[in-house]
């Protein structure tokens, strides 16, 4: 099975950020390529959630996305201090808010951090990104945090390793 | 089937039904592409995760072509593709690959990413639906994109190609084929 869970993460009150720290690059015997983090949550306010890897704060994350609403089709790109998991505020108060975000050779020396996922809220967006942290040190830490309020009680955060 | 790395909504899949088949890494010579050959049948749908460089392409992205089974025509896709200033929609008909919309930068340490399934590749009633989302942020050219299409053939699916559309793949580029059973 090369699809691994590695841990998660259901809160039981509410919470400003949840983190996955030392993570491995070998479990059950297997090698670890890839991550993958699935994210369902609901916040006290509607959120755009962010993460970042490894306590890094600068400006060393590049994220370009294409965003479908009811009625506009938009596409942008922004660097910041951070990773979008959502670009819009599709983080609402009542669940229907879903990621799963794909670190590619989260380990690799050799490379940035290449990060696609795909947000979506059912109520207000469709979204597409590409991320990149310019960072060629493995990721050892997930932070996901929502910067504008608390992520509700039932939320869960999972990562997974895939194997390769 | 596990859709682009997301669970199924049952829950986890059961041991053994995503399994790696094969991965490659190219550390030399240059290739313009990879191909995996001889792909087992014993699975209902396949994955490709990779991550890609050419330094053909500088501070700018190229395509990620594939091809199936060694077949140079039959292939319809369609792509949207956003480059953080403008959305492109597009396609391709009669074409000779699937065309997976630039993903591949040439800068030193930017490697591009992507996802690739292709459903039901053993079924012989049906032609073979290839979907993609890749993308990457290069230094002068940022692309995120949606790709589907086919292959107008229906045989089983036994090889898969991906290739650059100009110059080689760099060394640290890594193409992993899964097989997800059902």
């Amino acid at each position: 099975m090369a699809y691994i869970p590695i841990a998660s993460q259901t809160l039981g009150s509410s919470q400003a950020s949840v983190t996955f720290s030392s993570i491995p690059t070998t479990l059950q015997g297997q090698n670890l390529r890839d991550l993958v983090l699935v994210v369902s949550a609901a916040a006290n306010v509607n959120s755009a959630i962010r993460m970042r890897f490894n306590g890094d704060t600068a400006s060393n994350y590049t994220s370009t996305y294409i965003q479908g609403t009811s009625t506009t089709a938009s596409t942008g790109t922004r660097s910041f201090g951070f990773m979008d998991l959502s670009f819009s505020a599709t983080v609402r108060t009542t669940f229907g808010f879903t990621n799963a975000a794909q670190l590619m050779d989260y380990s690799a020396t050799d490379k940035h951090k290449t990060v696609l996922h795909r947000p979506n809220d059912p109520g207000a967006a469709i979204e597409a990104f590409v991320g990149r942290w310019a960072n060629t040190s493995a990721i050892t830490n997930i932070e996901v945090y929502n910067p504008s309020g608390t992520f509700s009680a039932g939320s869960t955060f999972s990562l997974y390793g895939v194997a390769a | 089937m596990i859709p682009l790395g997301i669970l199924a909504s049952a829950g986890a899949a059961p041991a053994g039904a995503y399994e790696l088949i094969s991965t490659q890494v190219v550390s030399s010579g240059s290739p313009t592409s990879v191909t995996f050959s001889t792909i087992p049948s014993t699975y209902r749908h396949l994955q490709v995760r990779f991550t890609v460089n050419s330094p053909t392409n500088g501070n700018f992205l190229g395509n990620l072509y594939l091809r199936s089974n060694g077949l140079s025509s039959g292939y319809v896709y369609h792509y949207i593709a956003g480059n953080g200033s403008a959305i492109d929609p597009s396609s391709g008909t009669s074409a000779t690959y699937m065309q997976i919309r630039n993903a591949i930068p040439g800068a030193t340490n930017i490697f591009g990413a992507g996802i690739i399934e292709v459903l039901d590749y053993t079924a012989t009633n049906k032609v073979k639906t290839i979907r993609a989302f890749a993308g990457a942020n290069n230094v002068s050219e940022r692309i995120v994109a949606l790709n589907s299409g086919f292959v107008n053939n229906t045989g089983a699916i036994t090889s898969l190609q991906l290739l650059t559309d100009s110059g080689s793949i760099a060394n640290g580029s890594r193409f992993s084929l899964y097989g997800i059973k059902g």
